[in-house]
């Protein structure tokens, strides 16, 4: 269940969301080779499949 | 002449806590206008869910979405004391409604609220001060629901699972919204839909414009649209005309839907009498219910496009209009920068002249960057200075058309990206091949085995603007500087054993122990009002609900009798029959004043159900 701790003492999340160069943390660059291979094997996972009927199920009432 | 620049020239706040500082900035008593107000923000987000090989006649996406909010632990917004009674009061007293909502909770975790709207699953996140607070509650949001998408999954018995993306089109012509709600003054609404028509043209073209920062991507186009490859807008093929309050049919480019949830409105009796919740007529605040951009996973993307909406919407409200950046078609340069993933399409301004989405961003940034240095977003926007110079450099990125870097920050670009490796490895596959739309798909994909870019967050290669710990305080937290806190912290407490009857954004109506026959009424039309440093010594000073109740100010009623005559039921009626009109023309009730009226918010069946 997505269940709630309800008696945590709540903690201000804006002290731990203000960004500053100290904790702003910057991307390593996406040509790792274990991106790549996990991208990859995502991908190709992907090429693989029943890509019509993967859409088709996603079939959705209009909403707002 | 004096006057005027005295006028036009931003000032530092003064009355940051309760953001009254347009009243305390003019110098002229309590009768003044309040002529800014933080630029408080929530979001209300459609997702997508449905369950991959299962076939059902219209689609999986109710049952998907059903199973997924029963995972959430939540208090009902209806109550259920008495259900149907309860219900007709907490449909026919609010402001408008949807005929397509059901089962709306409000989470004491966070003050966020999930439910079911027109067959989605709808996350709203609640209410924030900051851009950056609202990239950890929205991320917070996704984890939430991710939890109720593994719990949900745990419990089907048959192997099927559910899928949930996080995306704003199906890819068969639907499309579902991913709205932003902004705190405005009352003032600034009329100017934007009744007054000062160039500054709902200036927003409209920053929105369009700002695609290039804000959009998911997607594979083809939707809705009878022209072919295209990829776009940079899922939204863009579904914005079909310029302003309305509509948002399921003809969607408009700014939506002019006047539900403020935190205050009344013109129409309300109350309002008009001055007595409305809010305050008097100076004093009126207003909702700004924006449904055109895309749902954004990176959180750069995120950032800014809550970010410079809300540096944008403060110059709005000081009266200060972009110069020399109105399009000529707003809607034609939407549909023809969507389509230009390289760059380097021109439109029309109507001022003559011709530009592209990045060089009207840059006219946009450099006007808002001076007023931002000369103490415009003071109080108003937190952080304004780093969204600027955030602004800034992925704008110079995307003049130089530095992709690599930009798939770090922009939803758009990171897809595209991916789906080019894709074609790399299979150079077969043409842009209209399935494999590659549902690649579109699965970017979005909520779970993070599957979901692409939950693999390259996961590696390091998307931007952070937020700490993991800052998102992880929101699954259990709510935001401390607005009304939130006392929503999230009320309800841990009513929970314990007394009755709540209904819950709203700005309102939480509750039967405590030991006072039968009577119920009180928790107002909360100012947004920052309630917040952790003003109600706390509240919740501290006693056990007692009832108590607790009285301390911050709740109204004592008996359970029968005038709350019949609450401003505003009338209107709330009369919008629940023409809704019911409209979905059924053969329905003849008449409304409270004998006539069918379709007003702002009823015109569609989706009316309500935004964080504001």
């Amino acid at each position: 269940m997505a269940q709630h701790e309800r008696t945590r003492e709540p903690v201000n999340p804006a002290d731990e969301a203000r960004p500053d160069d100290a904790t702003r943390r910057r991307p390593r660059r996406p040509e790792t080779d274990q991106l790549m291979a996990e991208a990859d094997a995502l991908i190709d996972r992907v090429l693989s499949g029943d890509s019509e009927a993967f859409n088709a199920a996603v079939r959705q009432k209009g909403g707002q | 002449m004096t006057k005027r620049r005295r006028r036009r020239r931003p000032r530092p706040a003064r009355a940051r806590s309760l953001g009254t500082r347009g009243r305390l900035a003019s110098g002229r008593g309590a009768s003044a206008p309040i002529r800014h107000t933080p630029k408080i923000v929530g979001a209300d987000v459609e997702l997508a869910s449905f369950l991959p090989g299962v076939d059902r006649p219209g689609g999986t996406g109710g049952e998907a979405s059903r199973a997924l909010l029963r995972e959430f632990v939540g208090v009902p917004a209806a109550g259920g004391a008495w259900p149907g009674f309860l219900d007709a009061w907490s449909v026919a007293g609010r402001a408008s409604l949807s005929a397509g909502e059901e089962g709306r909770q409000f989470l004491p975790s966070n003050g966020g609220s999930v439910y079911i709207d027109l067959d989605h699953l709808e996350i709203c996140c609640p209410e924030v001060r900051s851009a950056f607070d609202h990239v950890a509650a929205w991320h917070a949001m996704l984890r939430l629901t991710r939890g109720a998408l593994h719990a949900a999954n745990a419990r089907r018995p048959d192997g099927s699972r559910i899928e949930v993306l996080v995306n704003t089109s199906d890819g068969l012509g639907h499309s579902y919204g991913a709205h932003l709600n902004f705190l405005v003054t009352r003032r600034a609404w009329d100017h934007l839909f009744t007054r000062r028509l160039q500054y709902l043209l200036s927003l409209g073209a920053f929105q369009v414009s700002a695609i290039v920062l804000t959009g998911q991507g997607k594979v083809g186009s939707e809705n009878g649209r022209p072919p295209a490859p990829f776009q940079i807008s899922q939204r863009a093929d579904f914005v079909e005309s310029l302003v309305g309050p509509q948002t399921t049919f003809n969607r408009p480019l700014v939506n002019s839907r006047d539900e403020p949830l935190c205050g009344g409105r013109p129409g309300d009796l109350a309002y008009a009498a001055g007595s409305a919740p809010g305050g008097s007529a100076d004093e009126r605040l207003a909702r700004l219910h924006v449904i055109f951009f895309d749902a954004t996973m990176c959180q750069v993307a995120c950032v800014l496009k809550v970010g410079l909406m809300q540096m944008l919407l403060a110059m709005i409200e000081a009266e200060r209009m972009p110069a020399r950046v109105l399009l000529e078609d707003p809607l034609d340069a939407l549909a023809t920068w969507s389509r230009d993933p390289d760059l380097r399409t021109t439109t029309r301004l109507a001022t003559g002249g011709r530009t592209t989405a990045v060089e009207l961003q840059r006219r946009f940034l450099e006007q808002v960057a001076r007023f931002v240095e000369g103490g415009g977003c003071d109080g108003l926007v937190p952080d304004a200075k780093r969204l600027i110079a955030l602004w800034d450099d992925t704008l110079t990125k995307l003049e130089t058309r530095d992709f690599d870097s930009l798939a770090a920050r922009l939803d758009w670009v990171l897809k595209r990206s991916m789906i080019e490796r894709a074609r790399a490895r299979r150079p077969r596959l043409r842009w209209d091949a399935p494999e590659l739309k549902q690649l579109d798909h699965l970017y979005a994909g909520l779970e993070t085995k599957t979901g692409l870019y939950w693999a390259w967050e996961r590696q390091g290669a998307v931007e952070q603007v937020v700490t993991d710990d800052a998102i992880e305080a929101f699954t259990t937290s709510p935001p401390e500087d607005t009304r939130a806190w006392t929503r999230a912290m009320l309800l841990r407490r009513l929970a314990d054993g007394d009755r709540v009857e209904a819950v709203d954004w700005d309102v939480i109506r509750a039967r405590c122990r030991g006072a039968l026959g009577r119920r009180r009424t928790l107002d909360m039309q100012h947004p920052m009002k309630h917040g952790r440093a003003q109600t706390k010594p509240s919740f501290d000073a006693t056990n007692s609900t009832r108590e607790l109740l009285d301390r911050l100010g709740a109204r004592d009623e008996a359970t029968t009798g005038q709350w019949f005559l609450r401003p505003g039921m009338q209107r709330g009626a009369d919008m629940l029959l023409a809704d019911r009109r409209k979905a059924d023309p053969g329905d003849t009730t008449e409304g409270t004043d004998g006539a069918a009226r379709a007003d702002q918010g009823a015109g569609e069946p989706g009316g309500r159900g935004s964080s504001g």
